[in-house]
């Protein structure tokens, strides 16, 4: 099974956000993470994470600093900031209900 | 097999990175590049690691150009100040200006004068806080500095109106201020805008 497009999408930012609670990284480790935590059934095109990240740390969710990699090289890492608290919780708040209507639909019986 | 610590990978995307600016392709390069050297080290040659990097990534020339449009997008425009920041902001700034316009008609203008400049030193500390809050380090600067003006303006204000001077309002105004400093309270202890401060 395949998650689709448009609901990978709209997950990308509280996953995103969320990893980041966990500590510092950067674009290729978290795709790497995403990957892991659904198994493989999540793929995004690792280009797709870019504008992201970019659009949360202009929007202040999030900050970046350049580093270096274990082989030298210039890596921009990514981490998150203290507003993005509330921003989680939102989203946290608003995929439960999600999950909850659609439960209840599907199962009416513990409705 | 190649080892990845020999290959210079790094210049493998010279040519699709040459017209995207500096910083981003610094960003897509990295990634590029760790793509490769996984691939090689999983036994791929270079060129299949190289055109198998290029494809999970999509549309390189797309992603470089929206990064680059992200860039040039006035700051202004992608900032998530909540509305109830705003409101006190502006509600503030607006009594500060009143306050001003107040000193500027009237022949004793002393107590106004210190209520303006608490106002302004009010409205600077928040318009530094919400406003700068992109990075924790701006804000932290923006508090220091703002705290610092408040309090100079309000040290000269009493220092050039001289200390018989007790009341910074006119007590006609008190209630109003009274409202509208709890009703800030209020909303500046909201989790949207604590978070703001934290």
């Amino acid at each position: 099974m395949k998650i689709n497009k448009d609901l990978v999408a709209a997950s990308a930012t509280p996953i995103i956000l969320t990893l980041l609670q966990e500590g510092e990284s950067y674009g290729y480790a978290i795709i790497q993470r995403v990957r892991d935590l659904s198994d493989g059934e999540v793929i995004w095109t690792d280009g797709m994470l870019y504008p992201i990240l970019h659009r949360l740390e202009a929007q202040g969710l999030i900050a970046a600093r350049w580093g270096e990699s274990e082989t030298g090289r210039k890596r921009k890492y990514y981490r998150l900031e203290s507003i993005a608290r509330s921003e989680i919780e939102e989203e946290r708040r608003q995929w439960n209900t999600m999950n909850i209507i659609l439960a209840r639909l599907w199962n009416p019986q513990n409705a | 097999m190649e080892s990845p610590e020999r290959l210079n990978v790094g210049a493998l995307f010279r040519d699709e990175l040459a017209r995207v600016p500096r910083t981003i392709a610094l960003e897509l390069e990295d990634h590029l590049t760790e793509q490769v050297e996984r691939h090689v080290a999983g036994g791929k040659p270079l060129a299949e690691a190289r055109a198998e990097a290029l494809k999970s990534f999509g549309d390189l020339a797309v992603v470089a150009a929206d990064l680059d449009q992200l860039q040039r997008d006035p700051w202004w425009s992608q900032l998530r100040t909540p509305w109830q920041l705003r409101v006190i902001i502006l509600g503030w700034v607006g009594f500060g200006l009143m306050c001003l316009s107040r000193i500027c008609v009237e022949e004793s203008p002393s107590y106004q004068s210190i209520g303006a400049s608490l106002f302004l030193g009010l409205c600077g500390s928040l318009v530094g806080l919400g406003l700068l809050r992109r990075r924790e380090s701006l804000r932290r600067f923006a508090i220091l500095f703002s705290s610092g003006v408040g309090l100079l303006l309000v040290l000269k204000s009493a220092l050039v109106f001289g200390p018989a001077v007790t009341l910074p309002l006119a007590p006609g105004t008190l209630p109003l201020v009274a409202a509208a400093a709890l009703l800030s309270a209020w909303l500046l202890n909201r989790p949207v805008i604590r978070d703001c401060f934290v």
